[in-house]
Parts: structure tokens; C-alpha cells; sequence
């Protein structure tokens, strides 16, 4: 798959420290850390509700948002928790790819697998991305593309990888 | 009054199926792929996926036996067992300590792939299923459950 080089954080405890150094506006986690918002009513299914603004670009906000509801993920439900070795994966993800194509960066639906694996998921029309980030580190991230009937794998894949399909997902209806 | 060996017989192809959604995905897109898959317990996945017969309860019942159910979506079984995947529904009601059949409607929607050793497989089997399941509204739900029980 895509060789495109591009920096990836390796996988460990979330340090947000990390973070900073590459985004392009502000300090995120200082204003992670200010948001008070309730994430319950992120999650109430409403009909005629919009969850996602495919319409318009990623924002700031949106990304913020994201990653406000990773992190409190495990305080809605203790049923149903996010394992730090998936949350830390699929948050350093997140964050390179909204680093290198903050325009492109578009709100998942967050869920689990059941067993502390994050599950991220986008959608545009009958295109469909599912990065899924294992709770056990044995097993590999991967990534499900779906595009009509047609579908691909691809395995430990990487930020710039998932940029380059952000870049089919969205560049091209 | 539950009959003892209710929800013990077959599931009939003609039957109705519920599976209760934890989390919409969109306005237009409510059924999020996670329904359809095993849950994770690593190292391995669980058998099955938990499902209602409609035979038994309604979609807000179906919802409402878990916690922080937020809708729910329904199969036909005879759809479910015609998709190229081998998928079963098998009748699993559940009992309480005595033995006694407490919740006749709960089954199994069995041969999924798993996700732990067959991801790519659970993922496409989860996009199938999908594809044949239905969201019920919320206005569906409460005109069902209301026809059936006479309650709100």
C-alpha cells in the first residue's frame, strides 16, 4: 500500500505532549481539557438529526470533539470500555492524519468491538472506511475499505495511508 | 404466561427477527456494521450474535431489555439464511435459575465469521447483513408496540 513518508507515532501510553508539536492551530490538549460538554447527547439517536457534516470541511471543532469522546468513551458506559493500547493507536492516527490534511478531517462514528477495540468509522454514499485498532497489541490494526460491492484489507496500515484514502473517500463522489 | 417450551422450536424462515442497535450512525444510516459482528472478548469472540424474535416481543422491548439502546433493526429470517454465507438464526431462550424459560424470544444469529481470526470476513458478512436489515423508527416502533400490547 501507500509508501508516502510520513511521521507516525508509535504506539503507547497517550501523551498528550506529543500532540503539540504538530498541529497546526493551537494547543490541543489545553482545550481538550477545557471542554466540559456532555457526550451523552452525542449519542441519543434523533430522526432528522445530522451526526457528521460530510458537507463541509473538517473543523478544528469537529476534530476536538473526537477526541473529547474517545478519551471520555469509558465514562458512559462501563460495559463497554475502550482498552488504552486501542485508544492510544487509534488517537496518535487521528491526530497525524488531522495534522498533514486538517481540511480533509471528517468526524468518525466511535465504537468498540466489545472487547476494548476501537472501532472508527466513516461513510460518504456507498463508500465506507473502517479503522479498527484491536485492544490485544498481537493483533493488527486494519483497515476496511468498502465501495459498493467491492472491498479491501489492508493490514497495519499507517496515518499516511489512511490520508491517501480520505483523499478517494472525499475527493471523488 | 410463558407456556414452558415457549421459544424452544425452530426459528421459521418466515419469522421476524430484532437486534437491538447501541448507537445510530446517521439520519440515514442507522445501522452501524458492529451489529452484525461477534463481540471481541480476546483473546477470542463470542458465538454469536444476540438477537429477538418478533414472535415474542416488540422492537421497544427488544431494546429495552439492555441498557442504553438506542434503537433497534429488523431481519427477515429467511433473508438471513439466503445470504451466501451459511448464517443460521437458532432458537436460545433464556431461563432463570429454576430452568424456567423467562425470556422465549431471545435466539442466535449463528456461523458469523469471527472477527479474531477472520476479520475481513466478519466485516463483509456484517455489510450484508446490512444491507438486508431495516431500521425501525421510533414512530414504527411505538405504532408496533402500541398495536401489540395496547400500551404506550
Amino acid at each position: 500500500m501507500s509508501t508516502m513518508p510520513y511521521p507516525v507515532f508509535s504506539v503507547g501510553t497517550y501523551q498528550p505532549s506529543l500532540f503539540s508539536s504538530t498541529m497546526e492551530q493551537g494547543s490541543l490538549p489545553v482545550e481538550i481539557s477545557r471542554r466540559t460538554s456532555s457526550l451523552d447527547s452525542d449519542k441519543v439517536t434523533q430522526t432528522g438529526r445530522s451526526w457528521f457534516s460530510w458537507a463541509s470541511p473538517g473543523t478544528k471543532e469537529s476534530f476536538l470533539a473526537f477526541f473529547t469522546e474517545v478519551l471520555q468513551y469509558n465514562k458512559e458506559d462501563e460495559d463497554d470500555q475502550i482498552a488504552q493500547y486501542a485508544r492510544d493507536a487509534a488517537l496518535a492516527i487521528a491526530e497525524s492524519v488531522y495534522a498533514k490534511m486538517p481540511n480533509r478531517w471528517r468526524t468518525p462514528r466511535v465504537a468498540t468491538d466489545g472487547g476494548g477495540g476501537v472501532r472508527l468509522t466513516w461513510k460518504l454514499g456507498d463508500k465506507e472506511l473502517r479503522a479498527v485498532f484491536p485492544a490485544d497489541a498481537r493483533r493488527m490494526q486494519y483497515l476496511y475499505v468498502e465501495h459498493g460491492e467491492n472491498h479491501s484489507m489492508i493490514r497495519n496500515f499507517t496515518a499516511a495511508t489512511l490520508c491517501n484514502q480520505f483523499e478517494e473517500l472525499f475527493s471523488k463522489r | 404466561m410463558i407456556e414452558l417450551d415457549h421459544g424452544t422450536e425452530p426459528v421459521e424462515c418466515a419469522e421476524v427477527i430484532y437486534r437491538a442497535l447501541k448507537k445510530a450512525w446517521a439520519p440515514d444510516e442507522l445501522i452501524p456494521p458492529e451489529a452484525f459482528m461477534r463481540r471481541v472478548r480476546e483473546p477470542e469472540a463470542e458465538i454469536a450474535v444476540s438477537l429477538s424474535r418478533r414472535k415474542y416481543v416488540t422492537a421497544k422491548e427488544c431494546r429495552l431489555k439492555l441498557k442504553r439502546m438506542r434503537g433497534s433493526a429488523s431481519l427477515h429470517v429467511g433473508r438471513v439464511r439466503d445470504l451466501p454465507l451459511g448464517l443460521d438464526v437458532s432458537p436460545d431462550p433464556r431461563r432463570n435459575e429454576q430452568g424456567i424459560i423467562i425470556e422465549p424470544d431471545h435466539c442466535l444469529l449463528m456461523n458469523l465469521p469471527d472477527p479474531v481470526t477472520d476479520d475481513e470476513a466478519a466485516e463483509v458478512a456484517a455489510s450484508q447483513l446490512i444491507k438486508i436489515a431495516r431500521y425501525i423508527t421510533q414512530d414504527q416502533e411505538e405504532q408496533e408496540h402500541k398495536a401489540r400490547t395496547g400500551s404506550v
